[in-house]
């Protein structure tokens, strides 16, 4: 894991800036290095850890001369956290260790020494394959690929396992299951963390409203979004290792795409947008989209949306379109690459084989195999219903996305599964046996996030009340250009 | 006197809207705190059963039985040696698979110096839960041979508990 986040480290750096969710995104950074590396040895030669090393070097040395550019993105320069309501550093960090904690309780079953079926047969079985040359590679993907068709998965999790059974000589299921544990918990810190980034920044703006109209700002009203967000983000992680259940820590590749995706569309989707959480949107979504297919799938759907919010604000605010729509466009190249490489080399793909069912049929065995799964996008539904009633405005005021883009993921992301079961060939009851539980862990993790998200947007409403609107007799106030020289002055100290 | 305007305070339908704001807001922030509750305290149960003692158990059990067939391929290739696991019972070759796919040399295809990798079902002692890894091969003169892993043994009838899929 060291070594992950050392490799990943300076891009987060460079990308994010010096943020707490930047903590966990650096070993997810070092993965996607090392995932990166394996196409390359898959589709180019040489080795996977040949590979790791050099673009490893080429990330940092990168980094630096970005930072020798442009002296105003170097780390310890102003980041765009913005300025913040009273407490809000103290209530960021507790949130973050409370966050980094509650990970760790729950990390506590990686005592018994579970590891997944998958994790034999597919994520693991590559991590060997991945440390042999180039052409030792494509013939095990080849040869074993006529049997099973999952060793042209996407290569992160198996790269990340390569990548710590090389540092340490110890080639082990079990080292790998943890490794891989270890990486789910850092997508899901990271994903935590974009709740109690919601609520600082709602908080920030409450305060900042409060100070642009004048008014006496109470602590305790701006803080709360912040102290709801803290909370909320812990529960998350409970919440998670709730619905993932043991494939969190016995070395499945669901949960890391599954959380990466839901990271992705909380930091692109739904933050107010700047460096830090676009940064690390886009860190995610390609971690997800290098994760497995069918986070491949839902990474493209999430890239288009990403670009469409960005190109929106970029229009918007007369920024320049084309940056936006460039980074799209590299995210496609990255997430695209592994199955352009195994389609070019002819590994083969999923069995086909006679279809067993119609469409139709098959669609409704899908539907109602998965339902059961996604009670909580009802929830999730109801509040968003309500939300849109009366909350808009006030979600507007803190600085969040409306969620229909999270909406738009989370359906875009269970279309793709549903259509895999549809234009499948294997029989979708005996499917959904065996996959169900892990395949709607996104859907239900996002409609989580949105419930979140809502809990953080209703604990503005007191602020937003307040100090949007306030309510004051009819009076003779101070025109607004000319505050009163003492509050505006204590403000000014406090935001500096 | 500094002021320069009078702002009015807040028209009745605004204030009836900023009201119903507050009485929403309340019962969402209500549902949604109480349902990211509730699912945590069910995470946090799900996390304790993790650690039950048959999970536990029969986890230890399945790393205990792929240890073992591990441990007996060992005995019989080397990881540079080209092998090609049987795939007459696709439930022995995905155990096989799982066990020593990460490390062994795959043949491109079978032929006379290869050696073929498969389980057979033994009762006894000196076997994994039932299972004995065979390597299939031939001698120089074209005979085949035929040779039993050794090394390690997990006693008891298999397969193990199949975990969680």
């Amino acid at each position: 894991m060291a070594v992950l986040g050392a490799a990943g480290c300076l891009p987060v750096l460079c990308l994010v800036g010096v943020r707490w969710f930047s903590i966990p995104l650096c070993p997810l950074a070092g993965a996607v290095v090392a995932s990166v590396s394996a196409t390359c040895c898959l589709a180019i030669g040489a080795t996977t850890m040949t590979w790791f090393v050099v673009l490893s070097a080429v990330g940092a040395a990168a980094s630096l001369a970005w930072w020798w550019r442009r002296p105003d993105r170097r780390p310890w320069a102003a980041t765009d956290a913005g300025p913040g309501a009273p407490g809000h550093r103290t209530v960021a960090l507790v949130a973050a260790l409370s966050v980094f904690g509650a990970v760790a309780w729950c990390l506590h079953s990686l005592s018994s020494p579970t590891i997944g079926f998958d994790t034999r047969a597919i994520w693991l079985l590559r991590a060997g394959w991945l440390l042999e040359p180039h052409h030792r590679l494509v013939l095990d993907m080849r040869e074993v690929g006529k049997v099973l068709p999952q060793a042209s998965y996407p290569p992160l999790v198996s790269a990340a396992g390569s990548v710590a059974w090389f540092v340490t000589g110890d080639h082990s299921m079990r080292l790998g299951v943890v490794v891989i544990a270890l990486l789910n918990s850092c997508a899901l810190a990271a994903a935590a963390l974009a709740v109690a980034e919601y609520g600082r920044q709602g908080a920030a703006r409450l305060w900042q409203a409060a100070a642009d109209g004048g008014t006496d700002g109470s602590a305790a009203a701006a803080v709360l979004p912040a102290v709801v967000g803290a909370v909320v983000a812990v529960c998350l992680v409970f919440v998670t290792f709730g619905v993932a259940e043991p494939f969190l820590t016995n070395g499945y590749a669901d949960p890391m795409w599954s959380l990466a995706a839901v990271g992705a569309t909380a930091y692109g989707l739904q933050a107010a947008g700047g460096r830090s959480t676009l940064g690390a949107a886009a860190l995610l979504v390609v971690a997800a989209g290098m994760s497995k297919e069918e986070g491949e799938a839902t990474a493209l759907f999430l890239l288009v949306l990403l670009v469409a919010r960005a190109l929106r604000s970029a229009v918007t605010e007369g920024r320049r379109w084309w940056r936006p729509v460039l980074a799209g466009l590299a995210g496609l190249v990255l997430v695209g690459a592994w199955p352009a490489a195994v389609a070019r080399l002819h590994i083969p793909p999923q069995p086909g084989g006679p279809r067993q069912g119609s469409y139709v049929t098959r669609a409704r065995q899908a539907v109602d195999g998965l339902a059961p799964h996604l009670h909580v996008v009802l929830l999730a539904g109801a509040l968003a219903l309500a939300g849109w009633l009366v909350l808009i405005p006030v979600r507007r005021a803190i600085g969040l996305g409306h969620d229909l883009w999270a909406w738009a993921a989370l359906l875009a992301g269970q279309a793709v599964i549903v259509s895999a079961y549809v234009t499948g060939t294997i029989s979708v009851p005996f499917w959904l046996i065996t996959t169900a539980h892990r395949v709607t862990e996104y859907a239900a993790l996002a409609a989580w996030w949105l419930i979140a998200a809502w809990a953080v947007t209703a604990a503005a409403a007191p602020g937003y009340a307040r100090w949007c609107w306030p309510e004051r007799p009819a009076a003779v106030v101070q025109p607004a250009a000319a505050p009163d020289p003492e509050p505006a002055a204590a403000m000014q100290a406090f935001r500096s | 006197m500094r002021g320069a305007h009078v702002r009015e305070g807040p028209s009745r339908p605004r204030r009836l809207w900023e009201t119903l704001r507050l009485v929403v807001g309340l019962p969402v922030a209500a549902v949604a705190l109480g349902g990211l509750v509730t699912g945590a305290v069910h995470g946090g149960r799900t996390v304790d059963a993790l650690l039950n003692r048959t999970p536990e158990a029969n986890a230890r059990l399945d790393d205990a039985y792929y240890d073992c067939i591990d441990v007996q391929a060992h005995s019989l290739v080397s990881p540079r040696q080209p092998v090609v696991i049987g795939h007459a019972n696709l439930a022995d070759y995905v155990t096989l698979m799982k066990a020593v796919g990460s490390w062994v040399t795959f043949a491109t295809g079978s032929s006379r110096g290869v050696t073929v990798l498969s389980l057979i079902d033994v009762t006894g002692p000196g076997a994994c839960l039932d299972n004995i890894v065979v390597a299939t091969g031939h001698r120089p003169d074209g005979q085949v041979r035929r040779r039993r892993g050794t090394g390690a043994s997990v006693p008891g009838r298999g397969p193990p508990p199949l975990p969680p899929l």
